[in-house]
């Protein structure tokens, strides 16, 4: 039963139903009645200071057939938390965890956010530190590097539902892996690709909001993707699908 | 509606964009000049191997290269980007030609390369048969694509290989039949044409993997079903070995347009057109296990009456098919390779212990396995750092590899 459950939500076949039930549900719901400044967390709107906004997410990645050498590309979901915490003059800190059990990624960075009128705009830097281990399987391993994330955002608040696009550079500062008796720092290039995702976001019922988004990520080192150590030197394009809900 | 015409939008941007790679692999000697020189003699081929200090051309090899000649070409092993060289190549009058072409293994970027070894800079002692010239200068040039070779390349002999490499034998094995799909080298994976061009990589022996069809025939394929990473669009799909053999054969044609070959085929391949050394089965199903073992019992017994040197190990990569090996009878005396643990290569008596890379060196395991007058190959390892680390620092007999050109590389400058 659980096996099938992991199974179903680790392929593609729950993202259409959340994103039905997203396009339908709270259909009655006045715009008016709508609180977006404190439930949104892609829109870039400002904060007040000392403002939480947090999210927990489930996203899954299509793969490409040319790293993982199988057209079974759809693999086991990353869960996130994200947390923003609102600064004045319009700056804030975003956090976040992301894991596959075997992969942990933690984040930090400022942004700046400016609203003008229905539209928002976001300016940011993340670090993250990010670190795997496998010990099953034949494997001894263990992999941990360094990635940055310059990012800018925008967003535009239509009266039931906000519309955002995030895009990300992404830079990998160090990379260090062992594999038994061996440690080796791997050097990948500095500059390691791009995202860009869309994100919508709405409330599910009263001021509970989910967020769907569809991200982009055109890189040549993927990180969860790190027990494949792929040699390959050239960007793929890995699709991913997110879902996540406001706390 | 306005919802639903971002999700839309966003569903289509993702859908137009793919991971296709495109590769123009360079035409070779469109004129047909190598036909006009002379083949050059087999045992002066020797006096050419070494280690090469690239004078001219460095950002395309790094500063050093491995010059080998394999079975029907002269190949060139750099360490950046898994870079290497292929040639082809004959002489007119003192001078030796070659054209070929280069390629990173690691990225999609190829093209031309010519050189040429003019008689008073080594192409006459060559010719001559000279085992005493050190002076050999390759003097060529490099292009992208299919455009002119105008960018010069230089290389310098600067020494021959050390006695411990020559005494060697340490074996580069490459994956599925001497290289993946997704390296795009013109030809598919687990077929006859990628034999074909395996040693010029550098590969002393190969992995293949076998599957049986519904009637009893074993052949190469890797994948469980039929699929487009491995063959183009055909009138079955499925579970391969749910077809028969002339199923297989007639409706499916690999990804580059080649046939699938059966076990038969390719072991007298490369029996009969290689001088490969070694020859590693991936049993994907415990079904194909009898059937290999006959025919690798044929093979063997015919290289032996040809005087060859061919190895050809049975791979037991788990439990289920030890089992099935275990219940096979004599199967003490069935050269064997196994991927498990130590003691479960003992209990199959395998000639060969074979673990995944990313357990280290194991060097007191390998060194138990030496005492038991066994072999230790590891596979599959790609990382050119840890490849060098494994070379320089493990004592494994093989490596198993998608990128043999660079385990040729670390190999032959050690």
């Amino acid at each position: 039963m659980l096996e099938g459950y992991i199974r179903l939500i680790t392929r593609w076949h729950i993202i259409p139903l959340l994103i039905l039930q997203a396009l339908l549900g709270n259909r009655n719901l006045l715009a008016q009645q709508i609180n977006f400044k404190d439930n949104t967390f892609f829109f870039p709107h400002s904060y007040q200071s000392g403002q939480i906004i947090s999210s927990l997410g489930l996203s899954t990645a299509k793969l490409p057939e040319d790293a993982v050498e199988t057209d079974d590309v759809f693999r086991a979901p990353l869960f996130s938390y994200r947390m923003k915490y609102g600064l004045p003059e319009n700056f804030l800190v975003e956090g976040g965890v992301e894991t596959n059990i075997v992969t942990f990624h933690f984040s930090l960075g400022p942004k700046w956010n400016y609203e003008l009128g229905r539209m928002g705009f976001s300016v940011g830097t993340d670090i993250a530190y990010w670190f795997g281990k496998l010990q099953h399987f034949g494997f001894d391993t263990s992999y941990k590097g360094w990635i940055l994330y310059p990012n800018v955002s925008a967003g535009y608040r239509f009266n039931k539902f906000t519309i955002s696009v995030k895009s990300e550079l992404v830079f990998n500062l160090a990379e260090t892996s062992k594999n038994g008796d061996l440690k080796v720092s791997t050097n990948n290039d500095f500059f390691n690709g791009y995202t860009v995702g869309v994100y919508l976001e709405q409330p599910l019922w009263k001021d509970h909001f989910v967020v769907i988004g569809i991200r982009s990520t055109f890189l040549k080192f993927y990180y969860p993707m790190w027990a494949a150590f792929s040699t390959f030197d050239r960007i793929f394009f890995i699709p991913e699908g997110t879902f996540s809900i406001i706390l | 509606m306005k919802k639903i015409f971002f999700v839309l939008a966003s569903v289509l941007f993702i859908n137009s964009c793919n991971n296709v790679v495109d590769i123009t692999n360079p035409v070779i000697d469109p004129n047909g000049f190598l036909k006009e020189t002379r083949p050059l003699a087999q045992d002066t081929k020797l006096i050419m191997e070494g280690v090469y200090s690239v004078t001219e051309g460095t950002e395309l090899l790094g500063e050093q290269v491995v010059v080998k000649w394999t079975k029907d070409r002269l190949s060139i092993f750099s360490g950046k980007n898994g870079g290497y060289i292929v040639l082809d190549g004959g002489t007119l009058d003192s001078t030796l030609f070659f054209l070929g072409y280069w390629r990173y293994a690691f990225r999609t970027e190829t093209g031309i390369v010519n050189f040429y070894i003019p008689a008073a800079e080594g192409g006459k002692k060559i010719i001559q048969g000279d085992t005493t010239n050190t002076v050999i200068n390759f003097i060529g040039s490099y292009g992208a694509g299919n455009e002119l070779a105008d960018k010069k390349l230089v290389l310098k002999y600067k020494r021959a290989f050390s006695p411990e490499v020559k005494q060697s034998d340490f074996n580069i094995m490459a994956h599925r039949g001497g290289g993946r799909n997704s390296d795009y080298l013109g030809v598919s994976e687990n077929s006859i044409e990628m034999i074909n061009i395996a040693e010029r990589f550098g590969s002393t022996g190969i992995e293949i993997d076998l599957r049986l069809s519904k009637d009893g025939v074993p052949f190469l394929y890797h994948d469980a079903d039929i699929n487009l990473r491995l063959t183009q669009k055909s009138l079955i799909w499925g579970n391969i070995e749910d077809f028969t053999w002339p199923q297989i054969r007639t409706l499916i044609t690999l990804k580059n347009g080649e046939k699938i070959p059966s076990l038969r085929e390719a072991l007298e391949f490369v029996l009969e057109r290689t001088t490969l050394k070694v020859i590693w089965f991936d049993i994907k199903d415990s079904d194909v296990l009898p059937a290999a073992v006959e025919i690798q019992q044929e093979i063997l017994q015919r290289a032996v009456t040809m005087g060859r040197d061919l190895k050809i190990y049975i791979g037991i990569p788990a439990e289920d098919i030890l089992a099935t090996f275990l219940e096979y009878p004599g199967h003490q005396d069935i050269p064997s390779l196994c991927e498990l643990s130590l003691d479960k290569v003992r209990q199959a008596n395998s000639q060969v212990w074979a673990p995944r890379w990313t357990q280290g060196t194991q060097t007191e395991s390998v060194q138990q396995m030496h005492t038991e007058g066994r072999k230790a190959f590891v596979w599959t390892l790609d990382e050119p750092e840890y490849i060098e680390e494994f070379i320089n620092e493990g004592e494994f007999d093989a490596i198993l590899s998608n990128y043999p050109t660079l385990v040729s590389y670390y190999h032959y400058i050690n």
